[in-house]
């Protein structure tokens, strides 16, 4: 698609867009795809999350800049003990049917999603809870199933729903005409065609503020080019994902703002380590090995040619920004090919070795790293699957070596990353008890400092055991109207409640 | 007569339960659907309780027995993704399916048909070689290049067309003439093979001494014959379409079948895939018994056969 869309973006230099936006104060945009399922319990894909943040508020809210956890729709929040947290919420916050939104609704909106016969498929944002008491109409308590670290980090993601209404039409009839207290209610939702978002006059503000655009426009436009092509004759005034030899060609015009930013998403390279494929002739079970192998691929190099600005040298399982990644003590394998066919001759690899390589995702870079093991020695034989299929085969522990990105589901949490791949589970290719121990005290400590004391041990053991070959972080570009002020966040969730157009 | 129909109509029905049953095979052989609906980020925990939801631990061989009595019944199930029934998906996307399928098969008529005629006409000239490029450079070129070409040019160079969605007729224009453009080659290569053979036949060249005007000979005796093939194509090519045009709804954003097949699939809607498979193949096995049924009242021959 590389050629294609450069060749697209160069047919469409020159071309002045006529944007239609601000005269209406309305914000068009367009992604490649788009929730089945509006509830943000009822989908995991990235414009799920996006809207679940205009349509719906949680107890608090994660500043995306300063990384606060903020008091949102809670008062007050504070934990009992270990596992109980107890919330206020506030008052006079009114959902967009009007109903009056208290400790109640979010008592019923979190025993609902526990309820198995509801078939939550984003269940993580309350499988950590077990059920959720009401204590008054304005207070609630959420019972934990054991203490959970990174607790203040998941309930920004405990949105409420109004449960009269939730109640009366179920979840089927909320995903079809959804209520929220969100900043934004819904006016218009024609899966396939468009969601239309009007701004909710009567909104609380909290820690979001007041939304300043009047009307949001979303459609599902499949192609990047045709997303493009929508943006230049005004169809659209904001576009994401957009690809890096697009976002160059783009940059010189004059009406559109490019942005590149780093987001909490990842890029990373799994070994073997555990011998979980067996340990006879497994050259990942062997450090010099791993190691080799981290010297052998040349970050900066493809990033400079490839993945594009806004991407960064990655070296801890985890993102930098992600409370407990700790990057002190850590080490770090520069590039340095001499080196690596010197570890692997010392391994009993003179000739490097043949392995087969899972990958599901930015080909481009993959056959990159494939030509760089190559030049070392190593044989990496690309087996391309689809992104569940790797998920699976990596459980039942049939991979030897993979490449995949991780989105951590956007929670700023080592617990949403490390522990899910180093926690002796089944995602655990390691399979090394002592991290998994250290992971395990910090995953169930509700103490900050014994939190970050319990993982830093575990990922300085990780890099230098380099079970992980951490790669980059992954780079998002976006391509809007001049007009429109935007600041992009790391988390990959738009925030239009804070944009608007300069008049 | 009868016995020939309700020969076909058995014959048909067996063809529409093995596709499905064949479809539902695939889909689960085609990876782990627990693991897909619990998403990427899912843990394996979630992942075994969304099996067990969905009852994705039961012989495949129940789950399609189930499937199908309920099928018979006109419930295709719900999907597992959109909080609607399989059924109003798919009748909310047909209609931009057959719009689109519509004004392609008009496009393609509508160039084909005088392009071969011409190209028949003037045979082995520069016309007939002119022709022959488009066909060759109309089933050479990517649907999807062509479809970004239209968009550049009438889109967004000159704006007299939206380049994508489904707001009103003009949406169509563009991914109407990408989508006959495809099928117009075929469609002209034929015309004019037909055009050939009939106009080298004694009853043209007798026409042509009783003195009858050219147009008459060309449209009422030549075209007639010459285009029954075509027709018989044309509505092989209309079956096609209707199936869905994955590549052309992509590009223009339009949400017909083919897109929702397509996403259904990546996603492992296998509900809505499964519904999908049966209506396109309900189509096919419809065309295909009233081909057979006309052509054996026209043909005696073949109902004793």
């Amino acid at each position: 698609m590389g050629l294609f869309a450069q060749i697209v973006a160069l047919l469409l230099w020159g071309i002045a867009p006529a944007f239609a936006g601000p005269a209406d104060n309305t914000l068009r945009w367009a992604s490649d795809s788009e929730p089945a399922n509006i509830i943000p319990y009822q989908n995991t894909v990235r414009e799920g999350v996006v809207m679940g943040f205009l349509i719906w508020d949680a107890p608090t809210y994660r500043d995306p800049t300063s990384g606060e956890y903020r008091l949102h729709l809670a008062e007050s929040v504070r934990l009992v003990d270990p596992t109980t947290i107890e919330i206020r919420m506030r008052e006079g916050v009114v959902a967009h049917d009007g109903e009056v939104v208290d400790a109640r609704d979010l008592v019923d909106t979190i025993n609902t999603m526990l309820d198995p016969a509801n078939r939550i498929v984003n269940f993580q944002r309350v499988s950590w809870l077990t059920r959720a008491e009401l204590v008054d109409a304005n207070t609630a308590r959420l019972i934990m199933k054991e203490p959970f670290g990174p607790w203040q980090e998941y309930l920004t993601n405990v949105v409420v729903m109004p449960s009269e209404y939730l109640r009366r039409v179920g979840l089927e009839g909320m995903a079809r005409e959804p209520i929220g207290t969100g900043p934004y209610r819904v006016t218009e939702l024609a899966p396939g065609r468009q969601t239309v978002l009007e701004r909710f006059d009567r909104y609380f503000g909290g820690a979001k503020g007041q939304p300043s655009i009047q009307r949001l426009i979303f459609r599902r436009i499949p192609e990047a080019n045709t997303r493009l092509a929508e943006l230049l004759t005004g169809g659209l005034d904001w576009v994401w994902r957009v690809l890096p030899d697009q976002a160059r060609n783009l940059r010189s015009r004059r009406n559109l703002t490019i942005v590149s930013g780093e987001t909490v998403r990842i890029v990373y390279i799994g070994m073997d380590a555990g011998g979980r494929t067996g340990r006879e002739g497994n050259p990942m079970t062997d450090l010099r090995v791993r190691r080799a192998i981290s010297h052998a691929i040349d970050r900066p190099g493809i990033i400079r040619n490839l993945v594009g600005e806004g991407a960064s040298v990655l070296h801890t399982p985890c993102h930098p920004e992600q409370f407990g990644c700790t990057q002190e003590g850590i080490t770090r394998y520069e590039y340095d090919p001499a080196r690596a066919r010197a570890l692997l001759a010392e391994a009993g690899y003179p000739n490097g070795f043949e392995v087969g390589l899972m990958a599901y995702r930015e080909r481009p870079w993959v056959e990159a790293v494939i030509g760089q093991l190559r030049a070392v020695g190593i044989r990496a034989n690309l087996n391309w699957v689809q992104a569940d299929t790797s998920s699976s085969e990596v459980r039942e522990g049939r991979v030897r070596m993979n490449m995949g990105a991780w989105g951590s589901t956007s929670l700023y949490d080592v617990a949403a990353i490390t522990s899910y791949f180093f926690g002796n589970n089944p995602n655990d290719m390691a399979r090394d008890g002592d991290v998994a121990a250290m992971l395990r005290r910090g995953d169930t400590s509700t103490d900050p400092a014994a939190r970050l004391e319990a993982y830093a041990p575990a990922i300085r053991r990780i890099t230098e055991q380099a079970y992980w070959l951490p790669m980059w972080t992954f780079p998002l570009t976006y391509a809007f109207n001049s007009q429109l002020e935007f600041r992009p966040s790391a988390d990959e969730v738009p925030r239009f409640f804070e944009a608007r157009w300069r008049r | 007569m009868l016995g020939f129909a309700l020969r076909r109509l058995a014959l048909a029905l067996a063809v529409g339960l093995a596709v499905s049953a064949i479809a539902f095979l695939l889909l689960r052989v085609s990876g782990d659907l627990a693991a897909t609906l619990a998403g990427e980020e899912a843990t394996a925990a979630e992942i075994e309780r969304i099996r067990g939801l969905y009852g994705l631990d039961r012989p495949v061989i129940v789950q399609y027995g189930e499937w199908l009595l309920r099928s018979l019944r006109g419930d295709l199930g719900r999907s597992l993704f959109y909080p609607e029934s399989v059924a109003k998906l798919i009748l909310d996307r047909l209609p931009n399916t057959a719009t689109l399928a519509t004004l392609g098969l008009a496009v393609a008529l509508l160039l084909s048909i005088p392009l071969g005629v011409v190209a028949a006409l003037f045979r082995n000239t520069w016309i007939d070689r002119l022709a022959l490029a488009m066909a060759v450079l109309g089933q050479a070129m990517p649907s999807f290049w062509f479809a970004l070409l239209l968009i550049f040019f009438f889109g967004i160079t000159l704006g007299w067309l939206p380049v994508s969605g489904t707001d009103g007729l003009a949406n169509f224009v563009l991914p109407a003439l990408a989508l006959g453009w495809f099928s117009t080659p075929v469609l002209m290569r034929l015309t004019r093979a037909g055009m050939v053979e009939v106009l080298a036949a004694d009853y043209i060249r007798t026409a042509h001494a009783k003195g009858l005007p050219v147009r008459t000979v060309l449209v009422k005796h030549a075209l007639r014959n010459a285009v029954a093939p075509v027709v018989a194509l044309a509505s092989v090519q209309f079956g096609n379409m209707l199936s869905g045009s994955v590549v052309i709804e992509t590009v223009f954003a339009l949400q017909g079948i083919g897109y929702l097949a397509w996403e259904s699939i990546s996603r492992r809607d296998f509900p809505v895939v499964q519904g999908i498979l049966l209506v396109v193949a309900l189509f096919y096995v419809v065309l295909t018994l009233v081909a057979d049924l006309l052509n054996a009242w026209l043909d005696p021959r073949i109902r004793s056969s």
